[in-house]
């Protein structure tokens, strides 16, 4: 209750579940960046290439991530 | 014109702390990707420079907080911004020579909270503001960075288990070109606004801003932003040594992980206008990707004594806060000879400590 009154619980909330989502998230979906490039180059050398343009796709789709990610969280600062 | 000397002694006092502000947390932002070999120092240093001096633009939440929420700005004389400030640097200036990174945040609030409860008792302090804007947050965001950090960069080895550990480190490495330039923009978001609040307090106490519009002055965002871009380009090696190794080993994962933790922390509380303490936060993300992986990697010895700096931050600022307040007022309550004496003194110290510092920095600049 003294908490309540001393701290806005809704903005503490929020800033703790958005830097959760995006610290986790962010490191997930380069993850899937490292993950997609590595196996791609890999696959590429054993001639697999229908199955290294999956990777390479998947990779891609990861960095886009991370950097809409990041992308998002600037604007979202600088906006509000 | 006693008041106008004071005005000018105060802006300074605060560009030098804003200086040593980036200087002091220059390893928060770099010693990952010193530490895992993503960047040279001197290139990484100079990358958080750049981004440190945009990041002071993004946002003011953080600067009104500090300029209203801790102490009563309309009670607030120069000479309680300046011995506040004085305490700040001081107590900064102590822990860079003794290695500790301790948070230069909590020396500027403890420091001013200090200054105005010797000028003005126990009313000049807005308790509610202290507690919910700053001592919560200062236990809450360290503690997030660490479980942040812990549970990404689990998720990281579980996605990329079974490859080859080369490719994979160089990908993390890339990426911390990334992760890095993100701490280091909230890093000058959140830090650089202190600064901009204290000088603003000063520029209310002067008369030139009334108390109830409040707003940061153009002039006073870019110094600002300029003052802490300088001092994390001139950087504080033996910080960095600190973060970037003796804490934990970190492999280029554990660098993105805690990276990415830290900058998702600060940016989170940039927007609330929580000023949180960088130091505290990308410490407990560092060692939260430590644990994580091994919780016998992280020196537990080297992290206990940041935590007790960390504890004795406020206090230990207050009380010089309050006793340089003491001394300005020997010399009268408006009059400049005291800030100018101080000035002296502290001008002084901080040189002979630079001197003694750069004797050893050779050898300092090696093992980092």
């Amino acid at each position: 209750m003294i908490v309540a009154k001393i701290i806005d619980p809704q903005a503490a909330w929020q800033a703790i579940w958005t830097a959760a989502v995006a610290g986790v998230g962010v490191t997930i979906v380069f993850s899937i960046a490292v993950l997609g490039a590595t196996r791609a180059a890999d696959l590429r050398r054993d001639d697999r290439d229908a199955q290294a343009v999956v990777f390479a796709g998947l990779g891609l789709l990861g960095f886009a991530a991370t950097i809409a990610a990041v992308v998002y969280a600037i604007t979202l600062i600088t906006t509000k | 014109m006693s008041a106008d000397i004071i005005l000018i002694i105060v802006v300074g006092s605060a560009l030098a702390f804003d200086f040593t502000n980036g200087f002091h947390d220059t390893a928060n932002v770099v010693a990952a990707s010193i530490s895992t070999r993503a960047m040279p120092p001197r290139i990484a240093v100079g990358f958080a420079a750049i981004f440190n001096f945009v990041g002071a633009f993004l946002s003011l939440k953080v600067a009104a907080t500090v300029g209203k929420d801790i102490v009563d700005s309309g009670s607030i004389s120069m000479t309680v911004v300046f011995a506040g400030l004085i305490g700040a640097i001081a107590w900064n200036l102590a822990t860079w020579y003794l290695g500790l990174p301790s948070s230069s945040s909590h020396a500027l609030i403890g420091g001013i909270v200090g200054s105005a409860f010797a000028a003005h008792g126990a009313g000049a302090v807005l308790g509610d503001g202290l507690l919910g804007k700053v001592v919560i947050p200062a236990v809450i965001a360290p503690t997030l960075a660490f479980l942040v950090a812990g549970t990404a960069i689990i998720a990281a080895y579980a996605i990329v288990a079974k490859q080859r550990p080369g490719p994979v480190n160089r990908g993390y490495r890339l990426g911390q070109l990334l992760s890095s330039g993100l701490l280091a923009l909230s890093h000058g978001t959140n830090d650089a606004q202190k600064t901009m609040g204290i000088i603003t307090l000063a520029l209310v106490a002067h008369g030139n801003i009334a108390p109830d519009n409040f707003h940061v002055p153009d002039w006073v965002v870019i110094s600002a932003a300029s003052a802490i871009a300088l001092g994390t380009y001139t950087g504080g090696w033996r910080i960095i040594r600190t973060m970037g190794s003796r804490i934990i080993k970190m492999d280029p994962a554990q660098g993105f992980a805690s990276q990415g933790a830290g900058a998702a922390v600060i940016l989170a509380a940039s927007h609330a206008g929580y000023p949180l303490s960088t130091t505290h936060v990308i410490s407990g993300g560092i060692m939260g990707a430590g644990a994580a992986k091994r919780v016998s990697a992280v020196r537990w010895g080297v992290a206990g004594n940041i935590i007790v700096a960390w504890i004795l931050t406020i206090p230990s600022a207050a009380i010089i806060g309050a006793f340089i307040y003491g001394i300005t007022r020997i010399f009268g309550a408006s009059s400049a000879v005291g800030p100018v004496v101080v000035s002296v003194i502290i001008l002084g110290g901080s040189a002979a400590l630079f001197l003694r510092r750069a004797q050893g920095a050779g050898g300092l600049e090696a093992t980092t």
